[in-house]
Parts: structure tokens; sequence; C-alpha cells
């Protein structure tokens, strides 16, 4: 199963990257390369998971990455619409108290929208 | 080859892709009716112990080979991984520090950790010079 990644501009200074489809040791590289080309120093990373349909432990160490980064400039991750399978794979691991978690497009819409 | 029962699965070669074995085993569980959340864990499983094996196991020389084989009997899933890797024990990793923020922790044993925490029983061999890991996992329907 392929992985598809549409990265567009949000509110200012935010980017935001929509995966669909498997994220997982095969697909992962690819979202790595994505992250380097798009993501240097913006205050903002939102990854849109409505689509995703898995994530593997090397799916999750590149998010894992992306949190250090953002972190070591002040800036920080959000994550939107998770399906029940990847929550689960992020609370195995204790990793969603380290980031912005938002159940809807709409929630993560109104917590942007502040930074307008 | 495979019916909804067992399942044998080879990877070989350096172009070996573990994007086929997660291909082959969503393909089978579908097949089998194993239920999606299930699925779910041991795609997780496949990717960490197929990719370790590939990208982090020792052939010297020889060409990487693994095999997975899936059956499902007395109501658990058992996956079979053995590889003619280097002998390495991945029970034997350390479990990640989860108690620290993501950002201040190192990389490994991520993986292993989830293939522990998704799996009912494990077991690791060194048989005929391979490395066996057997895995199970009980099926709620």
């Amino acid at each position: 199963m392929p992985l598809s990644i549409q990265v567009s501009d949000g509110s200012p200074g935010t980017v935001r990257i929509a995966l669909d489809g498997s994220l997982d040791s095969e697909t992962t590289p690819e979202l790595e390369k994505t992250l380097r080309s798009v993501a240097e120093r913006m205050p903002r990373i939102a990854f849109d998971l409505q689509r995703l349909e898995f994530i593997s432990s090397a799916g999750l160490r590149a998010i894992f990455a992306t949190v250090k980064r953002q972190k070591a400039h002040g800036g920080e991750v959000a994550l939107s619409n998770m399906s029940p399978g990847v929550r689960k794979v992020f609370e195995i691991v204790k990793a969603l108290p380290d980031m912005r978690v938002f159940s809807s497009t709409e929630e993560l819409d109104a917590y942007l929208a502040k930074f307008q | 080859m495979s019916d909804a029962r067992t399942a044998v699965l080879r990877l070989q070669g350096d172009d070996a892709r573990v994007g086929d074995a997660l291909d082959a085993v969503r393909s089978f569980a579908g097949e089998a009716r194993l239920p999606p959340e299930l699925i779910q864990d041991v795609l997780v499983v496949v990717d960490e112990v197929v990719a370790n094996a590939l990208r982090h196991g020792c052939f010297q020389g020889r060409e990487p080979e693994v095999e997975i084989r899936l059956a499902i009997q007395d109501g658990a899933l058992e996956l079979r991984f053995s590889d003619n890797a280097s002998p390495f024990d991945p029970l034997s990793v350390a479990d990640p520090a989860l108690d620290r923020p993501v950002e201040a922790r190192q990389s490994g044993g991520l993986g292993l950790f989830l293939v522990r925490s998704l799996t009912d029983a494990q077991r690791y061999a060194r048989e005929d010079g391979r490395n066996v890991l057997i895995l199970r996992r009980s099926i709620t329907l």
C-alpha cells in the first residue's frame, strides 16, 4: 500500500501535511524527504491523518524526529483526525502528551486561527 | 502459497521490500477474515521484524533471506520469522525510556517494544544457523 503526501500552507507559520495510505518502513523515507524540504524552522507543523490507514515504528520515528526538531527552536507539532488504529500505536509508546492532538479538522482550524 | 489458515512468504536479495511482506500479510489476513484491529497490530509487528532483519541484519556476504510463516490455530495467529543473518535476539533489546518526553528519547528499541506489546507470547531461538522468532497473538472475534 503506497503513501501519498500532500503539503499545503495553513495559516501563517503553519505547514499542513496530509498523509494518505500506509506510513511504514517502505514509505517513511518519502515523508522524511518531504519534511526536509518544507519544514525548515516553521513554527507549526500539522499532520492531517484522516486518510492514514497504518503507521509502523518507522513512521513514529519520523514524527518524533520532527517533534524534536520543532521543540529545539520553540516550534510544535500537531496531529489531527487519527483513526483508532493509528492512535493506539501512539498511545502504546506514550507519545500523545508531547504533541497537540485534535480530533477533527475543525478543532485544528480553530487552534490555528489564533495565529492569523 | 496460502490458504485461509496458513501462508509462507520468502523475501530474498538486496532489493527485498518490506512493503511486499506487508501487502502479503494484508492479503492473508483479509482472506482469513481476521478482525481489522488485529490486522493493524500484526502489520506493525511484521514491519518491525522484517525491516530489522533486512536493514540491520549482518549477512556477511550471504544473500539476505527472510521467511515469514503465518498460521491460524487454536484461536491464535502464530507468526514465525526466520532469517539467515548473524545471531541476533530481538527480545534481548531493552525497552525504551517511555517516561521521558518524545524529544528526549533515544530512537532505539521503540519498534521492538511495540512487537512485545502487540503480541501475547514471544520466543527466540537460533536454529540451523538461522534466527527464528516465534510470536503468538490470540484472536478475539
